[in-house]
């Protein structure tokens, strides 16, 4: 574009200046006809490429998120998520339980697994403890709304 | 003679209870019982506070906290104070001394002017006297070289004043494009933390259009278009015998159709948008607090107020940062649009003083000062237009938090 400007502008000012000291006959006619041709053509040639060859490009730049942000919010709902799933465990089931949940950074933080590393705590055989995991799961699952298997439960000593 | 006395026993008896009923229930209101484990107001506004300290530490200023190192006005600001101070409201606005700055600057721009302008009127002077002199005893080629030579004197002093304020459009462009870069993903990350991720995703493409393709198209083809209708307006002028007004027509029409497309097409696309994905995200947020508080009698209330937490600390932050968005935006553009101002004056007032004396001088001026709009536009059209977006991200997200 600059150079376009630029060729117009030194075609225009030197027909000007031609036609301004060349003399009033007919070689100062025809000389006068052939700037304007010249003009004429340092506008024109330049118009038909620009129009052609698709002379600008709009690109699109990427735009990203800030993912330790979304990260951060993440953990503080997780720990958030944490602390209560231990109160209610305790005020439920008298469990002394240490919880570790997981969310995702998509759209409203989805949680993602529950991991519960339970204390028996006078809860004796398999049966018992598959029983007690189950009645766990359904506790959750109406406390937060999710499907039963996100939650783990590891029955430590 | 005991049945009356038990009827009356038994009036009493009514009498007194109705009388318990009834003060139980006008006093009732007034005695509150907490139970163990709720919040008052204040601590939840604690609460609050804390949480958006952590959040606003989380969020990577870095490299805007950069770009503000590299501007005067703006160096020794930390953004993360600055993203505080908003929040807690300090957004005070001395509106005195801002309207005696601005007019302080418009001076300023205009003291810088005064030599040129003085040139301009020794030559249109020194003309005006050779027109008078042609008629009398200077040959017409003679005195036609001179108003040759007197309108490219004008036109080289206008020119180089023109050039130092187009230097200056160009980079306001570049200053805003940096600034969309630099801004635009804390907001729409800010958006979808509070729930706005329907809206982040819709606007994630149109703002990496705005500062990619919009700012490009202006840089590339209005700004220079806008040039070429100021340099034909010159040499328009310059030779009877050389006419460029129907060329300087076209890319003026250009020009204007280039903006309006612009300004009409992206903006109303972007608020279309802008409106239906906040009343989705709203509709979608409403469900997902419904779904944790409903099924939960007493536990719930606590569980959604976690999220709501995030959600109302990062719409707070992404509306402090919006609000410092826009101050960037202004001291990215005020200058340059002052200059024009204040150039465009100056062309009229040169154009108004020149025209007694005649010739093409004044008819230049005059010209000229009316294609400036054309530069001004295009920059005055790229900054509503962030400013628009601006706006769309704070707003439309985070209205049902």
């Amino acid at each position: 574009m600059k150079s376009y400007i630029l060729a117009i502008a030194g075609a225009v000012i030197l027909s000007a200046a031609l036609t301004a000291i060349l003399p009033s006959g007919k070689t100062g006619k025809f000389i006068r006809g052939m700037c304007r041709l010249v003009v004429f053509s340092v506008v024109a040639a330049p118009l038909v490429s620009l129009f052609s060859e698709h002379a600008v490009k709009l690109g699109a730049a990427e735009v990203g998120y800030d993912e330790n942000y979304l990260l951060k919010c993440a953990e503080l709902l997780s720990k958030e998520d944490e602390r209560r799933i231990e109160a209610l465990l305790a005020e439920e089931f008298s469990l002394t339980a240490e919880a570790e949940a997981e969310r995702g950074t998509e759209e409203n933080f989805p949680l993602r697994k529950i991991t519960l590393k339970v204390s028996p705590n006078g809860i004796f055989g398999q049966e018992e403890h598959i029983n007690m995991a189950e009645r766990i799961g359904s506790a959750l699952s109406e406390a937060f709304g999710y499907a039963p298997e996100l939650v783990e439960v590891i029955w430590y000593d | 003679m005991n049945r009356p006395s038990a009827a009356k026993k038994r009036m009493l008896l009514f009498l007194l209870l109705a009388a318990l009923l009834g003060a139980l229930l006008c006093l009732g209101g007034r005695f509150k019982a907490y139970a163990e484990g709720e919040k008052t107001e204040q601590d939840a506004e604690e609460e609050l506070d804390r949480r958006i300290d952590e959040l606003i530490s989380a969020l990577d200023t870095k490299e805007l906290q950069n770009y503000l190192d590299g501007l005067s006005e703006w160096r020794g600001i930390s953004v993360k104070d600055k993203l505080k101070g908003l929040i807690t409201g300090d957004l005070s606005l001395d509106y005195p001394s801002l309207a005696e700055a601005v007019f302080g600057l418009v001076l300023d721009e205009s003291a810088v002017l005064l030599p040129a302008f003085a040139l301009i009127l020794a030559v249109s002077l020194l003309c005006g006297i050779l027109n008078s002199a042609k008629n009398a005893f200077l040959q017409s080629t003679m005195s036609d070289i001179i108003d040759f030579v007197g309108y490219l004197s004008v036109g080289a002093v206008v020119l180089s004043c023109l050039i130092s304020a187009l230097i200056r459009g160009f980079t306001a462009i570049e200053e805003m494009r940096r600034q969309m870069e630099l801004v635009y993903p804390l907001l729409l990350t800010l958006m979808a933390a509070s729930g706005g991720s329907v809206s982040a995703a819709i606007f994630r493409p149109a703002v990496a259009f705005m500062s990619g393709g919009i700012c490009e198209l202006f840089s590339a083809v209005v700004l220079p278009v806008a040039i070429v209708v100021i340099v034909l307006a010159f040499v328009g002028n310059l030779s009877d015998g050389v006419r460029t007004e129907k060329l300087g027509d076209f890319f003026k029409s250009l020009s204007k159709w280039l903006i309006g497309l612009c300004l009409g097409l992206f903006g109303l696309f972007l608020t279309v948008q802008g409106i239906a994905s906040a009343q989705y995200d709203g509709l979608s947020f409403r469900a997902i607090k419904y779904v944790v508080s409903g099924s939960v009698p007493l536990v719930g209330g606590f569980l959604s107020g976690s999220m709501d937490l995030i959600a109302a600390g990062s719409v707070l932050i992404k509306n402090a940062l919006g609000a410092f968005a826009v101050f960037l935006l202004l001291g990215a553009v005020l200058k340059p649009v002052l200059l024009f101002v204040a150039l465009q004056l100056f062309l009229r007032l040169s154009a108004a003083v020149t025209e007694p004396v005649g010739g093409k001088i004044p008819s230049l001026l005059s010209r000229l000062a009316e294609d400036l709009g054309y530069f001004i536009a295009g920059i005055l059209c790229v900054a509503f237009l962030y400013f628009l977006t601006l706006v769309l991200l704070v707003c439309s997200s985070g209205a049902f938090v």
